[in-house]
């Protein structure tokens, strides 16, 4: 098409100018057409050529970007409207904000909220919005905040949920310990948002500092500006972020020499007309393979301070900049910290699955479509053409009636192209998509199960060793391991799980329900209360729910309550459960479901005795699934 | 005779991007093309009132005749109204990244080649009329 271009550009020019001279000589005196000629050869031929040569020379050098500075995306709108428009839709942009009653999503409505962890007040006062925490010594933890009333100056999120934050006078931003849940509607404690263990922190231990710790990965080029020697009357964070939120040049990297070069129409028309890659800019869709999951994974991954770096990490700007190093070498991952010897359980399974969303870097990095693939993150996900919600690139032209999100996998694996050819290949219709199987619900974050990143086949082994949920028995969750597990070695040749334990026969997912840690537990509540399981029966399936509805775990309870709700549909709104409400309230509606929708039966196979031993044995080790 | 035909042209070019709304072209209406918009919207207006310019032209000579530069001034016109509105089209065409295409370089062109004309008719205009008894 450039060549197209090209050619009849060159073609109108070339006509246009040969009728002046034309023109000019047969109707001006010699003079005249000489000079009209030397205007059209300097003007139009010879000037554009020289300021051409020098475009072309110059527009392939290499710039190093992490000399340069940033610009923020005011400026790329001017020349990149669309992309700039649809990363406003994003929720990337909303990350961080100031707090205004345009950008405050809970409701500061004066009322006191009440939950098993403390109790505090939220109001408004004109376009202000305040936190009153209460004077109660049985809230205040060692190292938490004091009682008294916060102004909200600052918040995160805005998708699924809503921490505010107040500003201290030495500057630190400290998140307030209610916190909104978009989703749900409602507020939460910090409780009522991650998966981590019934301690006894109090609701004033539920803070964090913002600048040394979230600031760096909902906005663009942090410097926490942590001042070492503060005293205690002086500041101790003067934290400057190049824009608030995740903006255009978190990706795409500082854009200042890349403005000031493209104000230059021909370089611009150069690079469009070549096809080169502008140096003065990182295009994260043209990178090679690691490059490109590093732009994302910066964020969407688990970075510690490098040893015995982490007060440089404080007290200087974040060094990483899009493609212009290897993330390693300016951060570590869990893996290097597991290699070290260190503790990494809140963050991984012990085969190296990760464990909490965010860190869906070390995921496909384990993936063998990435190892030996070519898939990144933007085979799937787009920031410019993409619903906000989860970002997955709509293939509209390209769906199929069975599953539009199978023709991300087809993209490389054409064998599968057609849906009868995913049908012979999982066994299953092409309603259940390429995701059901090889992307499981291993992962978990704000309160949801999520798909793992570790693009996987099935695997029974690391299930009975390392307690990984099984794909297969996570929508036939009336079946044991050992019957995913031939399946999976009749039709696929894996090498069979040699489970001896004496509840083989029982369903996996109940087993993982009453055996399991939190987050197994979680995982399997969120399975048994999959609504369209072909697991024979509802009713077992609601009672062990009911069941975990006392679960120690705050996360558990609520998955194990979206799934009664999903279970029961209409017939669920009667019990108005609340996860994180009074202990005493939530044990007496238990007891009124039992009441009401019991007996249940119990899981197929099983008998009362084995379901206790397996209760007596739960791993209580504490779990926390750290974003 | 050529400003009518200018005229034609660039009037059905209208009525063609009227199709394209009407017929809810994609490549057209979309959020994305608003460069291509904005351009074969400039290459219409430009055309069309370059048309007029040229009968206008013709009109002048018919009333106060011909004069030495008028063939150099007609075809700086005639080159004008072909290649303006042809350099808003090409550059419309091929849009990148809320730039017009390489066509875009024509206009320039044109736009030179309108203002020579301008300046002959002009210096001429500026001439006292000859008056015939």
């Amino acid at each position: 098409m450039a060549w197209l271009e090209l050619t009849l550009t060159l073609g109108v020019a070339a006509v246009a100018l040969a009728l002046l001279v034309r023109a000019s000589w047969r109707t001006l005196p010699r003079a005249g057409a000489v000079a009209v000629t030397g205007l059209i050869t300097v003007g139009a031929i010879a000037l554009p050529a020289s300021k051409l040569s020098r475009v072309l020379a110059e527009s392939p050098t290499p710039v190093a970007l992490t000399e340069v500075a940033y610009e923020t995306s005011n400026a790329c709108a001017k020349c990149h409207p669309a992309h700039f428009a649809s990363w406003h839709r994003t929720y990337h942009r909303t990350m961080t904000q100031e707090a205004t009653p345009e950008t405050v999503l809970g409701e500061f409505d004066g009322r006191t909220l009440r939950f098993d962890d403390g109790y505090g007040r939220v109001f408004r006062d004109g376009e202000r919005f305040f936190m009153e925490l209460p004077n109660d010594p049985d809230l205040v933890a060692e190292r938490g905040m004091k009682p008294g009333v916060y102004a909200v100056d600052r918040l995160v999120g805005s998708h699924e949920v809503q921490v505010y934050m107040t500003r201290r006078v030495d500057g630190t931003y400290l998140t307030l310990p209610f916190e909104w849940r978009e989703r749900d509607k409602r507020w939460v404690t910090t409780t009522g948002n991650f998966l981590q263990p019934p301690d006894d922190v109090a609701l004033f231990g539920h803070t964090a500092e913002w600048n040394g710790s979230c600031a760096f990965c909902h906005n663009t080029k942090v410097n926490p500006g942590l001042n070492l020697d503060a005293g205690p009357s002086e500041t101790l964070y003067d934290t400057e972020l190049e824009e608030m939120g995740v903006a255009c040049e978190a990706c795409h990297g500082p854009g200042a020499i890349h403005q000031r070069k493209n104000q230059n129409p021909l370089r611009r028309q150069v690079l469009h007309v070549t096809g080169r890659e502008d140096p003065t800019i990182v295009n994260p869709a043209k990178l090679d393979k690691v490059r490109s999951i590093e732009v994302c994974g910066r964020c969407h991954g688990k970075w510690y301070a490098r040893a015995g770096q982490l007060e440089h990490t404080l007290t200087q700007p974040d060094p990483y900049v899009p493609a212009q190093m290897p993330l390693a070498e300016v951060y570590e991952d869990p893996f290097m910290l597991k290699r070290r010897g260190e503790d990494v359980v809140g963050y991984l399974w012990p085969d190296g699955t990760p464990r909490p969303t965010a860190m869906e870097f070390q995921g496909v990095s384990l993936s063998q479509c990435f190892r030996r693939g070519e898939m990144t993150c933007g085979s799937c996900h787009s920031m410019h053409a993409a619903p906000a919600d989860d970002q997955l690139i709509a293939y509209d032209d390209l769906a199929t009636p069975e599953r539009e999100d199978d023709v991300l996998c087809t993209q490389c694996h054409e064998e599968f192209l057609e849906p009868y050819q995913r049908e012979a290949h999982s066994r299953h219709s092409a309603t259940v998509g390429c995701v059901e199987c090889h992307m499981p619900y291993q992962t978990f974050g704000l309160m949801k199960a999520v798909r793992t990143h570790r693009v996987a086949n099935p695997n029974p082994k690391a299930t009975e060793h390392d307690g990984l949920p099984n794909a297969c028995t996570q929508c036939h969750v009336d079946k044991p391991l050992r019957w995913a597990s031939r399946h999976l070695h009749e039709w696929y040749g894996e090498p069979q799980a040699q489970s001896k334990l004496p509840d083989e026969r029982l369903p996996a997912t109940a087993v993982e329900l009453l055996r399991g840690h939190a987050l197994t537990r979680a995982l399997a509540a969120f399975a048994l209360g999959n609504s369209t399981s072909p697991a024979q029966g509802i009713s077992w399936r609601v009672g062990m729910l009911v069941d975990a509805l006392e679960d120690d775990y705050a996360a558990v309870r609520h998955i194990a309550w979206e799934g009664v709700q999903r279970l029961l549909g209409e017939r669920a709104s009667t019990y108005a459960f609340d996860y994180i409400g009074v202990p005493g309230e939530r044990k007496a509606l238990i007891s009124r479901m039992r009441a009401e929708l019991g007996p249940f039966p119990l899981p197929p196979r099983a008998e009362a005795e084995r379901l206790e031993a397996l209760l007596a044995n739960r791993d209580r080790q504490p779990i926390f699934v750290l974003e | 005779m050529g400003g009518w035909w200018f005229l034609t042209a660039f009037v059905t070019l209208g009525l063609g991007l009227d199709a394209l709304l009407a017929f809810k072209v994609g490549a057209y209406l979309d959020p994305d093309q608003s460069v291509r918009r904005q351009f074969w919207t400039l290459a219409h207006a430009h055309g069309t009132v370059l048309s007029l310019v040229h009968l206008a032209f013709a009109g002048y000579l018919s009333d106060r005749g011909s004069f030495p530069t008028a063939p150099l001034a007609s075809s700086a016109l005639f080159v004008a109204v072909i290649v303006m509105p042809s350099g808003f089209l090409l550059g419309g065409a091929f849009p990148r990244e809320g730039d017009p295409g390489l066509g875009i370089w024509l206009v320039p062109v044109g736009g030179f080649s309108l203002l020579g004309a301008c300046i002959l008719v002009a210096r001429e205009a500026s001439k006292p009329r000859s008056t015939k008894d």
